[in-house]
């Protein structure tokens, strides 16, 4: 089987650093003890994309 | 320890209960069933789950579901010990079969494999050492403590009465576990189920051809999906869908389908019957595709020969078959909701009139259409209200690992494909009548099929990247990094394991959520039969008697629509009111804004940002109340009319 190129692979090695610092970001509770030792502009990050993945509900609870 | 033992127990009979069955229903099909034994034991448990949950319905219908009868019902399992024990040692060789095969892999995989199983066992202490939270807290968990206490099956006291008719394939069980032991033990249940799909995932891996690793690479892509995980442990029954869709999808791949084999049919449709009751969202997103592949399989793989017209024939008999087995699994639930609510086919049809959560919308149009827009990361990145948790995020991150795949000659005979299709039916389907729900759980088996694939382009990654590359390491970093995501909710519960495992006192509300130390403290104050007006949706910390003698939407209705709404409590018997301020905020400015006659104080037991408690001490007041909860039938509670 034939290696993939090494521009490929870096693209590829990218695209999964990616998408673990969206998914860590969305994810990441801003009053949990991991963002209490982030640095400021991470909890920018998370404020930034937060709201291409959230939106407030318009019901209560079901 | 004790209660553990106990959960293993009834697992192993739930075991013993669904060979027995499958050795009745098809001696052939149970020999070579058995020969996969972890498939087996996967198939054979689920089976017997359900089995053994109608049985508990048909007591709890008939108001005998007591410790005694539940112990007579296991007794009855009991004679399927043999089978079970005969294939817990096939299991076991196979284990040792397998064993040395993994001895030569390299050592990033046998890391990984490691890895997987420590987070499983964390995932199986977490079931049993975390409290109920979240909608376990208002129904999932409430509705079997009430059943236990009331040694019967009935339509669920208060809010909820309405949505009791829903398919219950956890909650008896549930109930009996917490007759014969206690909640912890009940809720552990979960995870001998979470195993079974497990098995059922990696059966279906099995059947499309993944390899080892592959297989091992879809299994972590599971337990790295928080809408999988977020389910062991929180006292929800969601996994039992899956499970049952899992085994559903699994045996419709069998290539005994092709041969009509009526063992395999039969499954199909036992397991497609028991994953839509025990998950109504399952009829709209799992149950269409399943049918899909079940025909095209039939069709495709058939005899060459046979005629267009005499192929569309057979795959039509086939499914109704699998129909008519589906219904047959339905049946518990039919009576149960005939006995309860006069209309077998509620909640479909007929039944309590309260029906909005069978037509939700949980957004605005346009956050639909975003959501719509952003499909499939909103399965994985989502973080929207009532959503549950998404996939792993692997799914994204290894999905251009596809574009590496040399596609197979015949890519549409080959089952991989054919199982990629169901899945993104499932997906078509669900955003098409469900644009506005987005939660995974909802079809969550259909969903889990999209694994295979990448879990296969994965393996191919692995095996074409050199030892050290950039793609190697970065494979091998994002599996640590996602068993690490999935590791953290866990902590809180392994560490609070270990202080229990070194004998330290536990606090009861260690890891509960809001409503745990304020509804404990309500129990010591109220007495027996108190009525409680609950304005908030988790009431599972209260003592069974407080939850049955609790307010009914008749209550709700009257004290919201009357002008002076603290007589109305007093009138309806009420003592104790309970506020929750994130979720009742229109009846709690309704009382705030009323004051109570001068005859009725009403004092402040606890008060937080979330929740508040009062006490009503009416002070010779002009008319006693015109309602109490009493034992007429105990030792169930009723709230019953008084002549004044």
């Amino acid at each position: 089987m034939k290696r993939p190129l090494w521009l490929v692979e870096a693209a590829l090695a990218l695209w999964m650093g990616f998408t673990f610092i969206l998914f860590f970001l969305v994810n990441l509770s801003p009053d949990g003890p991991i963002a209490s030792l982030l640095p400021e502009f991470v909890l920018k990050a998370r404020s930034f994309v937060l709201p291409f993945f959230s939106a407030p509900a318009s019901v209560d609870q079901p | 320890m004790t209660s553990i033992l106990l959960t293993f127990g009834y697992s192993v009979l739930c075991l013993a209960l669904g060979l027995l069955a499958l050795r009745i229903l098809s001696p052939r099909g149970y020999r070579e069933l058995v020969e996969h034994s972890a498939i087996g034991i996967a198939s054979a448990f689920l089976l017997g789950t359900a089995l053994l949950g109608a049985i508990l319905t048909g007591l709890g219908l008939s108001k005998m579901l007591t410790r005694a009868t539940v112990l007579a019902s296991l007794l009855l399992c009991a004679f399927g010990l043999p089978l079970a024990l005969s294939l817990a040692r096939r299991l076991l060789g196979s284990i040792q079969q397998e064993l040395p095969k993994w001895a030569d892999e390299p050592i990033s995989i046998r890391f990984l494999a490691g890895l997987l199983v420590a987070v499983i066992a964390m995932h199986g202490i977490a079931a049993y050492v975390r409290p109920p939270v979240g909608d376990a807290e208002a129904f999932y968990m409430v509705y079997p403590k009430i059943i236990a206490a009331t040694e019967r099956l009935t339509a669920m006291p208060g809010l909820y009465a309405a949505f009791s008719s829903i398919g219950l394939p956890a909650e008896l069980h549930f109930a009996a576990l917490m007759l014969l032991a206690d909640p912890h033990a009940a809720k552990l249940f979960v995870w001998p189920v979470c195993l079974s799909a497990a098995a059922m995932l990696a059966g279906i891996g099995i059947q499309v051809g993944l390899a080892r690793k592959a297989n091992l690479f879809a299994l972590v892509m599971l337990f790295s999906s928080p809408t999988f995980t977020h389910y062991i442990s929180d006292g929800k029954v969601d996994l039992f869908a899956a499970a049952f869709g899992l085994a559903a999808f699994y045996w419709a791949l069998s290539p005994r389908l092709a041969r009509g084999d009526a063992f395999v049919i039969a499954l199909i449709g036992l397991f497609a019957g028991l994953a839509t009751v025990a998950k109504l969202s399952y009829l709209v997103a799992f149950f269409p595709p399943l049918l899909v592949l079940v025909a095209w399989r039939l069709c495709a793989e058939c005899d060459p020969m046979m005629a267009q017209r005499e192929k569309i024939s057979l795959a039509a008999t086939r499914l109704m078959q699998v129909g008519l087995w589906a219904a047959l699994a339905w049946t518990p639930h039919f009576v149960k909701n005939a006995v309860l609510f006069s209309a077998p086919l509620a909640p479909l049809w007929g039944g309590p009139q309260d029906k909005s959560w069978l037509q939700q919308v949980w957004f605005s149009a346009e956050t639909t259409r975003w959501i719509v827009l952003t499909y499939p990361l909103a399965l994985v990145f989502g973080r929207y209200p009532m959503q549950g948790g998404g996939l792993s995020f692997l799914l994204i991150a290894f999905l251009p690992l596809i574009f590496l795949l040399r596609p197979s000659q015949q890519v549409w005979r080959s089952r991989l494909a054919l199982i990629t299709c169901a899945g993104l039916l499932a997906i078509a389907l669900w955003v098409a009548l469900q644009p506005s729900i987005i939660a995974p759980r909802y079809l969550l088996a259909s969903l889990l099929l999209l694994i295979p694939l990448i879990a296969k382009a994965t393996e191919h990654a692995w095996n074409i990247a050199e030892r050290w590359s950039l793609l190697r390491i970065a494979l091998f970093v994002s599996l640590i990094a996602a068993f690490l995501i999935a590791i953290y909710p866990v902590l809180p519960a392994a560490r609070l394991a270990i202080e229990f495992a070194r004998g330290k006192n536990i606090d009861p509300c260690a890891l509960a959520g809001p409503h745990c130390a304020p509804l404990s403290e309500l129990n010591r104050e109220a007495a027996l039969g108190d009525r409680i007006f609950m304005a908030t949706y988790n009431g599972y910390w209260l003592r069974p008697d407080l939850l049955q003698c609790r307010d009914s939407p008749d209550d709700d209705h009257a004290i919201q629509s009357s002008p002076t709404p603290f007589e109305s409590l007093h009138d309806r018997g009420f003592r104790f009111v309970i506020l929750d301020k994130t979720s009742h905020r229109r009846i709690l400015s309704r009382l705030e804004s009323s004051s109570p006659p001068s005859w009725l104080s009403v004092e402040q037991l606890f008060d937080s940002p979330h929740l508040a408690i009062w006490r009503l001490v009416p002070e010779s007041p002009p008319r006693k109340p015109a309602f109490t909860c009493r034992q007429l039938d105990a030792p169930m509670w009723e709230v019953v009319a008084l002549h004044r």
